[in-house]
């Protein structure tokens, strides 16, 4: 079914766009949700709750790529989940390993004070990463997204891309190193 | 700020990258590329699709030897310019920077001006196309409903050879048409075009025109049309109606000794220019005799990139032709996409560059084992596709290893028989034809011929491989779980479609 097909039943409270995105998408958001997680049974927990935010929120809104939507709905459950799961000490998933890459984006590592981040940094952060992202060569954005929002591995992006695992490294590498500088300049750290 | 909060904030990165980021590897692995930008690539990446093609719609009289005397004193080489009588006006589009235009003198490029100026150009196209980009419901609905009465008809002639038309432009031309002529003449016309009322579709195929052109170096679709008149005194245009021609179909009018070789090749010149050369061949037999009133000519041009090209290496492997196998280049490519499983067929699309934010694409169409491409001509899962209003067969979201062969497919027709089998006849039979709309001294003119010319290539930019098992897809109704190949290896079908599914071009390639 088509993606407008399924937004328009879903905006008519007919429950047959959420079996239609299940079946269509079910397997997409797993994979999203299992990067994070690095576990089968606390995904599939999460492409449930996504689905249940989807139902909420459509309508009122209505999607542009409804892929992609959901992908964000599973994305923060999963990290929620994440989170959870650290409190209670199990959870790996490749996401561990890209967010302690990201500490190299921030100086002093982890551990400062400003640990907290309020509403409005958390609206400028937003804008500063869509900003920079957007203003990479449409590889290195590629390879950061798939990296950074989707927690795929290394490997597997190489792959994706056809290219080598050091190349992928180098890339991401020399990716974090300008969004430290872009962060800084724009005062976020 | 912890690194985790910078990992949840990655949730804002733009749909755009997250999209393109999805569609698969693609063209990212350039080794000699690694130094240069996005902008770059564009420019150097291969043209994916060109397509062109021609309709001329020539109104003769009734052959009366004595009423015209063919001037052929005229020895001095004409061109176009000298025939023209109004040239139809183009939107200026801002055409996408390159790199050349920032190369220093010591032949480094300032990037950051370049970097600038691209993004002034995206910014502005985008902005000029934000409010219309999808056709009007009046053209969408008429293109549907002439594609699904024109397909299986303009198709059944010369099976087994490929074949390919525009519906798009076919029905721009038959819009003219009907501007041009009156009474039951223009109203079996409007029929086929889903409308009743001309007003409603002149308004309508002045918006599509808007939608539909594009020039800006990123994608080009190029409509053009033009009216070709005679500059003696045996007919007297009226001058309304090709001033309405000029202004709502954006058409050229010229004016020349019909019959001339001078002005044969002015319009053979109008063809080649607008359609970048493509059809050189067929326009070249083109030409209008002495007893032409008048014709009109449209044209539509069409080149665009793949949104990720093809990459791995380009491989030989046999095409199970009606005919028998031939050899032939397949292009290999593994993308995420909708994979459509219908009832005798499977269905696959891949998206055209979307960097000015059309998103057209091209979708392909591969029958069962048993079934051949005509039965899919009628198939209603098939015209839902197409942009009629049928249900669509289920799709899913998957990982598909993609095999298209390499082609380069043409057709010429005179389309004036599958015309008349639609329902427009009074226009080409002398007597009965009504073209009182163009002229006042109509009573004998009638539609001589109808001739239209398409040709379509598809390529890549060749580079290094992956091979892939071949699975039979025969019978399957329910599209596979998680990864199929799609491997166009017998007959297809094909279509360039705007993003609703509007029909540009429909092909059927027999041998690639």
């Amino acid at each position: 079914m088509e993606d407008s097909q399924i937004i328009d039943l879903l905006f008519q409270r007919d429950e047959t766009g959420l079996r239609e995105t299940e079946q269509k998408y079910g397997r997409y958001l797993h994979t999203v949700a299992e990067h994070i997680l690095g576990a089968r049974e606390d995904a599939e927990e999460c492409v449930n709750d996504a689905l249940l935010s989807a139902w909420n929120c459509i309508p009122p809104q209505r999607p542009m790529v409804l892929r992609i939507f959901l992908a964000r709905l599973v994305r923060n459950h999963a990290i929620n989940k994440r989170k959870a799961m650290l409190r209670d000490k199990r959870g790996g998933g490749e996401a561990a390993l890209a967010i302690e890459e990201l500490e190299e984006c921030i100086p002093g590592g982890t551990d400062t004070e400003s640990a907290v981040i309020d509403e409005e940094m958390s609206r400028q952060l937003s804008q500063a990463i869509r900003e920079f992202v957007s203003a990479l060569s449409a590889r290195d954005g590629n390879i950061f997204a798939r990296r950074y929002f989707f927690s795929e591995s290394v490997a597997e992006i190489a792959e994706r891309y056809g290219v080598t695992q050091a190349n992928v490294n180098v890339i991401l590498g020399r990716a974090r190193k300008k969004l430290k500088a872009h962060l800084t300049k724009k005062g976020l750290l | 700020m912890k690194s985790e909060e910078l990992f949840e904030h990655m949730s804002a990165i733009d749909n755009e990258v997250l999209v393109r980021s999805e569609q698969d590897g693609g063209n990212v692995n350039r080794g000699k590329e690694t130094g240069l930008r996005r902008r770059n690539k564009i420019l150097f990446r291969a043209a994916a699709v060109v397509a062109a093609m021609f309709v001329i719609v020539s109104v003769a009289w009734i052959v009366k030897s004595d009423l015209f005397r063919r001037n052929a004193g005229t020895e001095n080489e004409r061109y176009l310019s000298q025939y023209l009588l109004a040239k139809a006006e183009y939107p200026e589009e801002m055409k996408i920077p390159s790199v050349e235009q920032y190369r220093n003198a010591d032949g480094s490029v300032d990037y950051e001006q370049y970097d600038r100026a691209y993004d002034d150009w995206r910014r502005k196209v985008r902005q000029g196309r934000s409010t219309s980009t999808s056709l009007s419901a009046v053209v969408r609905n008429g293109i549907a409903v002439f594609t699904e009465k024109s397909l299986p008809k303009l198709f059944a002639e010369e099976a087994g050879k490929n074949r390919v038309y525009s519906p798009t432009n076919l029905y721009m031309a038959l819009a003219m048409l009907a501007e041009i002529t009156d009474g039951n003449t223009r109203a079996q016309i409007l029929k086929v075009l889903g409308t009743s009322d001309v007003g409603e579709l002149r308004a309508a195929v002045d918006d599509a025109w808007k939608t539909l052109y594009h020039d800006d170096g990123a994608i080009t679709t190029i409509l053009a049309s033009s009216l070709w008149l005679r500059n003696d005194s045996s007919v007297s245009y009226i001058k309304e109606t090709i001033d309405r021609l000029a202004a709502n179909y954006h058409a050229s009018v010229f004016s020349g000794t019909m019959g001339s070789e001078e002005y044969n090749k002015a319009l053979r010149t109008w063809l080649n220019e607008q359609t970048g050369g493509l059809l050189e061949e067929s326009v070249s037999q083109q030409s209008l005799d002495a007893n032409t009133a008048l014709a009109v000519a449209t044209t539509l041009y069409y080149s665009a990139k793949w949104d990720q090209e093809f990459m791995g290496t380009t491989v030989k492997d046999k095409f199970h032709a009606g005919s028998g196998d031939i050899e032939c280049d397949f292009m290999k490519q593994t993308i995420t996409g909708d994979y459509y499983a219908g009832d005798r067929f499977a269905a696959v699309y891949k998206n055209f560059e979307y960097e000015s934010n059309t998103l057209d694409n091209m979708i392909f169409f591969l029958p069962d084992e048993g079934v051949s491409v005509e039965e899919l001509l009628e198939d209603p899962q098939v015209l839902a596709m197409l942009g009629c209003p049928h249900e669509q067969p289920q799709s899913k979201f998957i990982t598909i290893h993609l095999s298209v062969p390499k082609f380069d497919v043409a057709s010429d027709s005179n389309v004036s028989g599958c015309l008349q089998q639609l329902g427009i006849t009074d226009a080409f039979t002398s007597g009965t034809a009504d073209f009182s709309s163009i002229a006042e001294n109509a009573k004998d003119l009638y539609l001589s011929k109808v001739d239209h010319s398409v040709r379509v290539q598809i390529d890549e930019e060749g580079v290094k491989a992956a091979a892939y098992t071949v699975l039979p897809l025969a019978g399957e109704v329910m599209p596979p779980e998680e990864e199929a190949d799609f491997i166009l290896d017998r007959p297809f079908l094909f279509a360039i479609r705007t993003m609703n599914g509007t029909p540009l071009f429909i092909g059927i390639v027999e041998n690639p």
